[in-house]
């Protein structure tokens, strides 16, 4: 069984820092260490603008929040496609890894180090996924900017990266090493997909923690 | 600059007292031209919420131009040049947000470093003392061929 606490200290201890460009490049990517704060705010302000601007349209309602979720299937698409494909991954947790699923534990363990909350898997199959986040940055963004409690769920890039998680493993076949290009992207999220998500339970609403919920179509 | 303070109990990073997050170059500019393409308003109110964070972080750090532009290239966001900050232009040079934009979108019509701009805005009225409106006026991402950093006019 992955031992998820041993790869999560591991990449803790990982260097993160700007390089003398004054970029992080990192996992094939170009990290950024800004406020939680900014991204959950101005995604905020989006979705109420727009609900704001026609009345209570549903389909309205709709467009902004999954906007939003394909925000979250760019990031994990990118950032958890490139750690999955990195030689830190290589050297840490393919020694460790049994099974298919084994892939979305030790991702699910490196995520615990981006500082988003923290991630911990309640169910897992290969057509489904349940994930229960703490401290999630986007629900405790709401409720210190709001100071109320949200009606619908508000964390929209963790339904997204979720939905990434399980279409990078299953679909994808990130064991492959498969290039993360246009047509990968759009195959995954678009012509072909397989998985879809929502969150169930959210602290922005009241609940204990956050829950989500990816489950293949 | 080694103030992030990573708490993996409560799988947060801390900043001073604000929590920062790790996020990729594809959903920072993702992010950005989505919200700006479907409203206009967006731009602004990127700016202003980088100013206001950026503004508690600045004080908090008690930041002159030096710590500024630590913190700047420690958040991941390019080269910060103050040295000519009192004459009312400041520069970036790699700006993160520039070059990934053009990368990713090909060439802009405008300036896209919103962020950065909300920045410097917190960071010119701590040191000058005094409001400031900044202004984009050169940007990687409109002609990456002849612009090689990104300016900022400070009024």
């Amino acid at each position: 069984m992955m031992d998820v606490d041993y790869v999560t200290q591991e990449f803790a201890k990982a260097v993160i820092e700007n390089d003398e460009t004054g970029l992080i490049p990192a996992f094939d990517v170009y990290l950024t260490k800004i406020y939680g704060d900014y991204y959950a705010r101005i995604s905020y302000e989006f979705e109420r603008l727009l609900n704001g601007e026609v009345d209570d349209d549903p389909e309205v309602e709709n467009i902004a929040k999954q906007l939003l979720i394909e925000a979250g299937h760019v990031c994990g698409f990118n950032t958890f496609g490139g750690i999955m494909k990195s030689e830190e991954w290589d050297a840490v947790v393919l020694p460790k890894i049994e099974s298919q699923e084994d892939w979305v534990r030790g991702m699910v363990a490196v995520i615990n180090v981006l500082g988003w909350g923290v991630y911990q898997i309640e169910e897992l199959t290969p057509e489904n996924l349940i994930l229960t986040i703490e401290n999630s940055y986007e629900a405790d963004t709401f409720l210190r900017t709001y100071m109320d409690m949200a009606s619908n769920p508000k964390c929209y890039a963790a339904v997204g990266i979720s939905i990434a998680l399980m279409s990078l493993v299953y679909h994808a076949d990130i064991s492959q090493k498969p290039a993360l290009d246009e047509i990968l992207y759009n195959k995954l999220f678009k012509d072909h997909r397989m998985f879809d998500g929502q969150e169930i339970e959210c602290t922005a609403m009241g609940h204990e923690k956050c829950k989500i919920r990816v489950f293949r179509l | 600059m080694s103030h992030f303070v990573l708490d993996l109990n409560k799988g947060t990073i801390k900043l001073g007292t604000q929590r920062v997050v790790l996020h990729c170059n594809h959903y920072n500019i993702f992010l950005q031209k989505v919200l700006t393409d479907s409203m206009d308003k967006m731009k602004d109110i990127q700016i202003q919420v980088s100013y206001e964070l950026n503004k508690k972080m600045l004080e908090e750090l008690s930041a002159d131009k030096k710590i500024a532009c630590e913190l700047f290239s420690a958040i991941g966001l390019g080269v910060l040049d103050l040295d000519s900050l009192e004459n009312g232009k400041v520069i970036v040079s790699n700006s993160h947000y520039g070059f990934v934009c053009y990368y990713k979108f090909g060439v802009q019509n405008e300036p896209v470093c919103f962020f950065p701009a909300g920045f410097i805005a917190a960071a010119a009225e701590l040191i000058l003392g005094r409001k400031v409106n900044v202004t984009e006026t050169q940007c990687i991402a409109t002609n990456v061929e002849e612009n090689d950093k990104c300016v900022f006019e400070v009024k």
